[in-house]
């Protein structure tokens, strides 16, 4: 019994018994599916056949989950506004896009933070109208802070003093450090008109595939990797039932940008675990010219893109958790950068460990 | 009970929630056994909502300043404690699975117990009293629905029993040994974050209508304050709103559904603010809104 099974075939919940749910539960929780797996059976007219001692704990998730997606229009408005200030707009980026424009990929789906992109130029701007705002950098470490700015494509998470909410700035889909970096003029941005919202700038739709499928196979650690197969998995059909030729489109559009093997990945990968239609596989030519590089990368990600759990890790998960996280950092940074800076994060979190004092558990006591 | 918690599962019914409890703590399955064991079981192929483990590591930190720790499913939610706080820690972890995740229900941190057709919930931050006023109501023949967490249902605004033990500390312990010589404890967990705790057993009557929802007919506000006498204030239900919202876990993630179950609430309660210093006098206030409401009935 796996979570993906379900995802694939949603009616096998008209047969499962009480252990079966308590896997599926299980799995859906530490994979980040839980609200998801509510809204893709409510979508098929299926929470009749969820025993009443189950269903509360699919819908609970999806309950936060929409609690969120109304929230981010309040940081929507704040966020617009502040930096209106300069004229400058924001462009948002992945979760809290797609529960802006509420896009289906965003039901049942979980996110922590705000992501928004604005020109390289406009960054110290920003910054600023948003201080103004409340927002403060989060624990600033001069080192992380080097880090970011010098190197990466967003400058470290700001956190609204008061609502607690997290906002990374981002100027590029890329780090600097990657040998596929773009400049920002490069990316496609649409607007769409929202309800009682108004106006919201995103990537165009080919670039928001693009963007996701960029950033899950730039990772060093999978924190919900099944989850990002599934965003993928979501929004490939989405576009693909409303515009008959977007995954060739979608080639063409990686080739331009010179972010191909992304898109290669992404499609490959969401075809094999859920079955998501690319049309025509072979003559799409998916699999790497590499044979060895494809195997290893197979390895990988097969392993990777599964539940999170027990029933389904083993000795491989963890060696190919390894594996990425090498590949993840090695993509972003060159080894010339990669060895001092991995050096000196371990050297900072070796010294935590000794003097950092410890926090009282606060959450858990009443 | 031939039940050993150290070998096999207990599979726990605490009202809405069946729980699959483990340790591998001796201290641990001591106190469950002596708490717990008047508790419905449920059959191992009962859906289980919560699986819990509390335990001990199994490398020196088992035997060098030991600690234990919580975790639901397979994850570790928060930061080990010292051993002997392993059945508090077991009671705090359960309070905060259901706290996180029971979001089909608008839940307050509240006390709340029932007499006779009244059903008062307690909201109260640390500090009030009101776990002791509770435990004293309650064993003296008030039923105890939580100490802890009052559980509103969304669909029809009852309230859901959730009967688990009474969480005390410090002087509270020996104020309720010694006024209810009979009463069942759990051992004492010393140096915890709040001071000593020790955790009271329901009585039978309580735990025997875990299944019996009630409509709340009360909202008072209780207030500890030593030497003085016992002072009853009506609040208005805006106010009452306002603190109900304050002393809430997930009001705000419930929207719509949550706005009007505590409406509702509001609407169909009475609220007060209560200040006391003596048991007794509290003991008594509490009976005197039985009176009231047959009279008025």
């Amino acid at each position: 019994m796996n979570i993906i099974t379900i995802i694939k075939s949603p009616k096998l919940v008209q047969n499962l018994d009480n252990k079966n749910w308590e896997l599926v539960i299980s799995q859906a929780k530490s994979s980040g599916l839980l609200g998801r797996l509510y809204y893709i059976f409510k979508q098929q007219n299926l929470l009749t056949y969820i025993p009443d001692s189950v269903i509360w704990h699919l819908e609970s998730d999806y309950t936060i989950s929409k609690h969120l997606r109304i929230s981010c229009r309040r940081e929507f408005f704040e966020i617009t506004q502040a930096l209106s200030n300069k004229n400058i707009t924001p462009i948002f980026l992945k979760g809290a896009m797609y529960a802006l424009r509420e896009l289906p990929v965003c039901f049942g789906r979980r996110f922590s933070d705000i992501d928004v992109l604005v020109n390289k130029t406009e960054i110290e701007d920003a910054e600023r109208e948003l201080y103004f705002q409340g927002w403060f950098p989060q624990k600033k470490i001069d080192y992380d802070d080097k880090y970011y700015r010098q190197w990466m494509h967003e400058i470290p998470p700001l956190q609204h003093a008061k609502r607690r909410t997290v906002l990374d700035l981002h100027h590029n889909i890329l780090p600097l450090t990657n040998k596929n970096h773009l400049p920002f003029e490069a990316f496609n941005i649409q607007c769409s008109s929202v309800e009682n919202l108004g106006n919201i700038y995103s990537l165009s739709d080919l670039d928001i595939v693009i963007h996701s499928a960029v950033h899950l196979f730039t990772e060093s650690d999978f924190t919900n990797p099944l989850r990002d197969l599934s965003d993928l998995d979501i929004l490939i059909r989405y576009y693909s039932q409303r515009e008959k030729d977007f995954v060739i489109n979608l080639i063409t559009r990686a080739k331009e940008l010179n972010l191909w093997e992304y898109i290669r990945l992404a499609l490959r990968y969401t075809h094999l675990i859920f079955d998501t239609p690319t049309g025509n596989i072979k003559s799409l030519k998916l699999d790497s010219k590499n044979w060895v590089q494809a195997q290893v990368q197979d390895f990988c990600f097969i392993n990777i893109f599964k539940p999170n759990h027990s029933s389904c890790n083993t000795w491989k998960t963890k060696f190919a958790i390894f594996l990425l996280y090498w590949r993840g950092h090695l993509l972003r940074m060159p080894l010339r950068l990669l060895i001092p800076h991995l050096t000196r994060k371990s050297w900072m979190a070796l010294k935590d460990t000794f003097t950092k004092e410890k926090e009282p558990n606060e959450n858990m006591i009443p | 009970m031939n039940e050993n918690i150290l070998k096999d599962p207990c599979y726990l019914n605490i009202g809405p929630f069946n729980c699959q409890i483990n340790t591998n703590i001796q201290s641990v399955a001591l106190n469950f056994s002596k708490i717990y064991d008047e508790h419905p079981r449920v059959d191992k192929n009962s859906f289980i909502d919560f699986k819990v483990n509390i335990k001990a590591p199994n490398t020196l930190r088992r035997y060098i300043k030991p600690t234990v720790s919580f975790l639901l499913d397979e994850q570790e939610p928060f930061k080990p404690l010292p051993a002997s706080q392993g059945f508090a820690m077991l009671e705090w972890g359960l309070n905060w699975c259901i706290a996180n995740h029971a979001h089909h229900l608008l839940i307050f941190h509240a006390a709340v117990i029932e007499k006779d057709g009244i059903c008062v919930i307690l909201p109260a931050p640390p500090g009030s009293g009101k776990s002791t006023l509770c435990a004293t109501l309650v064993l003296s023949g008030w039923r105890l629905l939580s100490d802890e967490l009052t559980l509103v249902s969304l669909k029809n605004g009852e309230i859901l029993p959730v009967v688990k033990p009474i969480n005390l500390k410090n002087n509270s312990i020996d104020i309720i040994k010694e006024h209810f010589p009979t009463s069942v404890f759990s051992s004492i967990a010393h140096d915890t974050h709040k001071g000593n705790v020790a955790l009271l057993k329901p009585p039978k009557y309580s735990i025997k209508c875990i299944n019996k929802n009630a409509k709340a007919t009360h909202i008072i506000f209780p207030k500890y304050s030593k030497n003085s006498t016992l002072a009853c204030e009506d609040i208005p239900s805006d106010e009452a709103l306002i603190d109900l919202i304050k002393n809430s876990f997930n009001y705000h993630l419930l929207g719509e559904l949550g706005f009007n179950a505590l409406i509702n609430l509001v609407r169909n309660t009475k609220a007060m603010r209560l200040t006391y210093s003596q048991l007794d006098d509290g003991i008594n206030f509490f009976n005197s809104l039985i009176n009231e409401y047959n009279h008025n009935n």
